[in-house]
């Protein structure tokens, strides 16, 4: 996988709106102007939301200059962090081709997909991820909203739809930090006793990384992959022994479907969710995260009164079987 | 009372000892040791004893030799680990025998001359005196044949008076001084403002790059003459934490105008990781193949 790095600064380009809908085609209403005035500017608009609503959108504006995000894979589902680093990334790939892009979210608890809690955290993460990108996003949640989802969406958008469609500042936004603070990253599901662990200083990290190699050649990961998965443990490793006291725990368990990592440590985490955005070149560190999670398929952090814990996923190719 | 060389300067008839410090320093010896033979036509046997001698062979692709051509000629032979290891239980005459038919064979195959070595010798399997008695007869063996034989003792598994004693058996030392070596990463100097970093960079050194390019930087620009160029041979940098990687980006960012930092032979993982770190878009950084030999 190949991470390409930009050097230059940019300004706070990401324009987050918020905004409620109570049924489907007033769901519409408020999306198609959005997308006629994207037109008119020029700009693509991606959807993120349910295919029912992306059909109805597309009887009444056709569907040119429409992208769609495919929805979060399951296993990444419970991960706010990692469902925004993943939609970071595509959306990267998209500004960098075609310049500014309006986005158009659907937010409603029965499609499944992400859960009140996992949406917020999405929506923080994206706060950090996003800061430098020419995004308009507009998140459009489902009414009525459980109390605390509602509190968490006017935290998290700095502009609010009305319901004339009208755009104005929302005197509610909060910070990032602050909403992650009132509604922290939760642990995701347990994967029950370890494989393999490892307890480890830092003079141990290279046992470590020989750990991990062994893991991945194991899981038939290819060489790259192998060693980029190695890098992106060894820099949560590395700072859980940086931040920590000293001494970190890596676990690791191989299924037919991934190679998961944890490494846990009893330190306290400074910012709730590291590595969402790339440093500017003049900041020294806080690289080493990003580029893991550029690396990995999973990566989630969470805290707890035990400590600060990371979990790091990659897939394993699917062994397609010789037909002779 | 032994002459001290490097592994450059030994030649065919020397009877060296090496004492290293790490496994790095080890690759280093063994692997410019077995390189110097191939070049110049010598036969080499390699006994590999208690390790196994994968990362010799790595070391010598790292340094551009063609391991597997001098295999298949038959000009490097190594001798499996249970071979080396029932001939150390074996009786110093068997040892003794077959040391010279590996010689005996060597020149009948028509090499002019042949280089013995195997893997440093860790105390506890073979006591200092039954080796000393082993190295004396072979040195009869060797001695006025163009053989060469270094014999290495790993210095973490020896007392100081073994290592004397061992020591005064061999009428040549080869010295291998480095910048720095933890057991992990071993920085030696190849010319002036030009160092070769090998093994693997993290948390626990990587203070140490940082500070090292500096003291390069420094040093050329109080030469007077010298190209500008800070030379870093990567070719067995094996690993760096995005951290180290960032400080070679962002030390280059900090030359003056008139020097830059170059990093010859950089292994793909951290090539990319280079890239990663923002390596194309710093003038003063330069990433290049290995020079010509």
């Amino acid at each position: 996988m190949r991470v390409q790095n930009t050097r230059v600064g940019l300004p706070r380009r990401f324009a987050h709106r918020g905004g409620v809908y109570g049924s489907q085609s007033e769901l519409v209403e408020l999306a198609v102007p959005l997308i006629e005035q994207a037109r008119r500017r020029g700009h693509p608009v991606v959807l993120a939301v349910a295919t029912s609503t992306e059909r109805l959108i597309r009887d009444v504006v056709g569907a040119s200059g429409l992208e769609r995000l495919a929805p979060p894979e399951p296993e990444l589902r419970r991960s706010g962090q990692t469902v925004a680093a993943r939609r970071a990334r595509q959306l990267r790939e998209l500004t960098d081709r075609e310049g500014p892009i309006v986005v158009i979210a659907q937010h409603d608890p029965d499609l499944g997909l992400l859960d009140g809690r996992t949406w917020v955290e999405t929506d923080a993460a994206m706060n950090i991820a996003l800061t430098t990108m020419p995004v308009t996003m507009t998140c459009l949640y489902r009414d009525p909203l459980d109390p605390v989802l509602a509190a968490a969406a006017r935290w998290n958008h700095p502009l609010w739809v009305g319901e004339d469609g009208s755009v104005h500042e929302n005197p509610d936004h909060r910070d990032p930090a602050e909403v992650l603070a009132a509604c922290p990253a939760g642990a995701p599901a347990p994967m029950g006793p370890a494989d393999q662990e490892l307890t480890f200083t830092p003079w141990q990290l290279t046992d470590l990384r020989g750990a991990v190699g062994e893991a991945a050649r194991a899981a038939g990961l290819c060489a790259e992959r192998a060693e980029d998965f190695v890098l992106a443990v060894n820099e949560v490793a590395g700072n859980a022994v940086e931040h920590g006291y000293g001494t970190g725990l890596l676990q690791m368990w191989l299924s037919p479907r991934s190679l998961t990592c944890e490494v846990h440590d009893s330190g306290v985490l400074g910012n709730p969710l590291p590595g969402m955005r790339l440093p500017h070149p003049a900041e020294h560190r806080g690289r080493g995260v990003w580029i893991a999670r550029q690396l990995c398929d999973l990566l989630h952090v969470w805290t707890d009164h035990d400590g600060t814990h990371v979990r790091l996923q990659t897939a394993r190719a699917l062994h397609i079987p010789d037909p002779a | 009372m032994s002459l001290t060389k490097t592994v450059a300067q030994i030649a065919p008839g020397d009877h060296a000892c090496a004492v290293v410090d790490s496994d790095e320093q080890h690759w280093e010896v063994a692997a410019g040791y077995v390189s110097a033979g191939l070049i110049q036509r010598e036969k080499v046997v390699y006994f590999d004893g208690e390790r196994t001698v994968e990362p010799l062979l790595r070391r010598l692709r790292e340094a551009d030799v063609d391991v597997d051509r001098a295999v298949d000629t038959g000009q490097l032979v190594v001798l499996p680990p249970d071979t080396a290891e029932s001939s150390r239980e074996r009786a110093a005459e068997a040892v003794r025998n077959q040391v010279r038919e590996s010689i005996e064979d060597a020149l009948r195959q028509g090499y002019h001359a042949v280089r013995l070595t195997d893997e440093p010798a860790a105390a506890g399997r073979s006591p200092a005196h039954r080796l000393g008695e082993l190295d004396r007869m072979i040195h009869e063996v060797v001695r006025d044949r163009p053989v060469t034989m270094l014999c290495q003792y790993d210095r973490r598994y020896w007392s100081s008076s073994d290592l004397h004693q061992l020591g005064e058996l061999h009428p040549v030392e080869v010295i291998a001084p480095a910048l720095y070596d933890d057991g992990l990463l071993r920085v030696t100097r190849k010319a002036p403002f030009s160092t070769r970093v090998c093994g693997e960079i993290d948390f626990s050194n990587r203070d140490l790059v940082r500070r090292m390019i500096d003291d390069e930087l420094e040093r050329a620009l109080r030469a007077t003459r010298g190209s500008g160029e800070v030379a870093v041979h990567l070719e067995s940098l094996r690993f760096a934490d995005v951290t180290a990687v960032a400080e070679f980006v962002q030390a280059a960012d900090g030359f003056p105008a008139s020097h830059r930092l170059v990093l010859y032979g950089v292994q793909p993982s951290v090539r990319r990781l280079l890239d990663r770190c923002g390596a194309a878009f710093s003038p003063q950084l330069e990433i290049r193949d290995r020079p010509s030999r």
